[in-house]
């Protein structure tokens, strides 16, 4: 299924195919470009434009709804470049040398430097710069360019944040060609439009790539939140980290015996006594239950951080996550209930065996102070 | 020939001499046969067109067109824009005085040359000739 569009030739109606119409466009464009230079040029390009509008009609005649690629690709090989054009009809005009055709023989090669936009991760720059210096593999550049950054403390990334801003993009075939050094003829430039149609053959498919990868500003964006998400990873993993610990000193207290594995690392019996009021249950309940609220949202940044963004787990299994947190945090907090208030109780209870030892201690100092006073009375 | 010409050969027809030949013969006869047809009729480019293709002279549709803008700016030929009920106004094409002037020159042109080739041809059967 493709994309289709209305275009107007001489005030007719024609439905295309998006693809056949940038194909035409392109071929029209070049067309006009080529005759430009040329006296009466403006008017052979007009022509061509008609026969093209000529053959359109015919073909809506003949019942074909929808122009095609093909019926584009077709036309163009029945009206010919402008290069075969030129090349049949002047054979002894003198005329004709001081257009576009002379010039191309003589033409040397020029290689411009120009951002890469067929094969760019970030902008392009490395790629561009490969061509123009002409290095086959721009990944051996982009290796050598990520370790310059490492040893230039980051300042590359300014240096490659300016090339991107100046240096224009090759948009156009003639662009792209200049920017591989190729000589621009037009049957260069022909050539370039049939595989940039083959290209867009295959990106058809995926527009969502190309839409994602643009913008500088969008690559900035993602840059954060990805570190971000790094970040908040970092923290939920250590907080979970130090509770499995905890969790795993209690569980082997459960099994050797709950007061000796406490004393064994030093901690005081009345700690022990905090938990104690609690049942086991309780406990564990309230263990599992803060697990699972921090080990879900802990799940699901790694999911997003390390899985590719067309891999995203199924809606159900995201709302079963959900539902199961909400769960996990109910229970936390229904458990957390009971522990702090035993909590709370212990404390008051550690308090008040403290206190009631000092308020021991004092009553005895005042009946010995006491006693001399009685003595002095009687004496 | 002009740079362009071996340019051309070159370029396009690198391993095919004949055909090389032989699209010489059919560029030469280009603008003679659009004086011809035009003489017998003003048409339109499409008529044209057809015809030159039944003929085999054209292989290429897009070549008639800088030949038709050259041929009106020398002054040949004249077109007036008519409408047309099923697609764009197109040109209508007719020859001018000055056309017909130099179709004859050229029909002077074709029929010198003929000559020239038939008695080379029938010169041929003769073995006084075959030295060459």
């Amino acid at each position: 299924m493709k994309k289709n569009i209305n275009i107007n030739m001489f005030g007719v109606i024609y439905a295309i195919d998006e693809d056949a119409y940038d194909l035409l466009k392109k071929y029209l464009e070049n067309m006009r470009s080529y005759y430009s230079r040329r006296s009466g040029g403006e008017e052979i390009a007009n022509d061509v434009e008609s026969r093209v509008a000529e053959l359109f009609a015919d073909l809506k005649a003949q019942g074909v709804e929808a122009i095609t690629i093909e019926h584009v690709e077709d036309i163009i090989k029945r009206i010919g470049d402008p290069q075969q054009m030129d090349e049949e009809a002047d054979v002894k005009s003198e005329r004709v040398m001081d257009g576009g055709y002379a010039e191309a023989v003589d033409e040397k090669t020029v290689r411009k430097l120009y951002r890469d936009p067929d094969d760019k991760i970030l902008g392009g720059v490395i790629s561009g710069l490969c061509h123009y210096l002409g290095i086959e593999d721009p990944v051996i550049a982009r290796l050598i360019f990520l370790l310059l950054v490492f040893f230039s403390h980051a300042i590359l990334v300014v240096v490659y944040a300016v090339c991107w801003a100046l240096i224009p993009e090759a948009k156009t075939a003639e662009e792209r060609l200049q920017m591989k050094g190729k000589r621009v003829t037009p049957n260069a430039i022909n050539e370039e439009l049939m595989q940039g149609v083959d290209r867009a053959k295959k990106f058809v498919n995926d527009p969502e790539n190309q839409r994602k990868a643009s913008g500088c500003l969008a690559t900035f964006v993602k840059v954060c939140f990805f570190s971000f998400l790094g970040f908040l990873t970092l923290v939920f993993g250590s907080i979970l980290l130090c509770i499995l610990v905890v969790l795993g000193i209690s569980l082997g207290a459960t099994v050797f015996g709950l007061g000796t594995a406490f004393v064994g690392l030093g901690l005081d019996p009345e700690i022990v006594n905090l938990l104690g009021g609690v049942p086991t249950w309780v406990q564990w309940t309230f263990a599992g239950a803060t697990i699972l609220v921090l080990a879900i949202p802990l799940f699901m940044l790694l999911h997003k951080l390390l899985s590719k963004p067309e891999k995203s787990m199924s809606t159900g299994l995201v709302v079963t996550m959900i539902i199961v947190w909400i769960l996990a945090l109910g229970v936390a907090i229904s458990t957390l209930i009971p522990i702090a208030a035993n909590f709370a109780d212990q404390e008051y209870k550690f308090y008040k065996t403290y206190r009631t030892e000092a308020v021991i201690e004092q009553p005895a100092a005042e009946v010995v102070a006491e006693q001399p006073a009685a003595v002095a009375v009687f004496s | 020939m002009t740079t362009f010409g071996v340019y051309s050969l070159h370029k396009t027809y690198k391993d095919m001499s004949n055909e090389n030949a032989k699209s010489q013969m059919r560029k030469g006869m280009l603008e003679y046969c659009v004086l011809l047809l035009l003489h017998r009729d003003a048409a339109y480019a499409s008529d044209i067109l057809s015809q030159l293709k039944e003929a085999e002279l054209l292989v290429v549709e897009g070549t008639l067109y800088p030949l038709l803008t050259r041929l009106k700016n020398d002054g040949l030929l004249n077109y007036e824009w008519r409408e047309s009920t099923q697609g764009p106004p197109r040109k209508y094409y007719c020859l001018t005085e000055l056309g017909v002037e130099a179709l004859k020159a050229m029909d002077e042109a074709w029929v010198g040359l003929t000559h020239t080739v038939e008695v080379l041809k029938s010169s041929i059967t003769d073995p006084k000739f075959l030295i060459v």
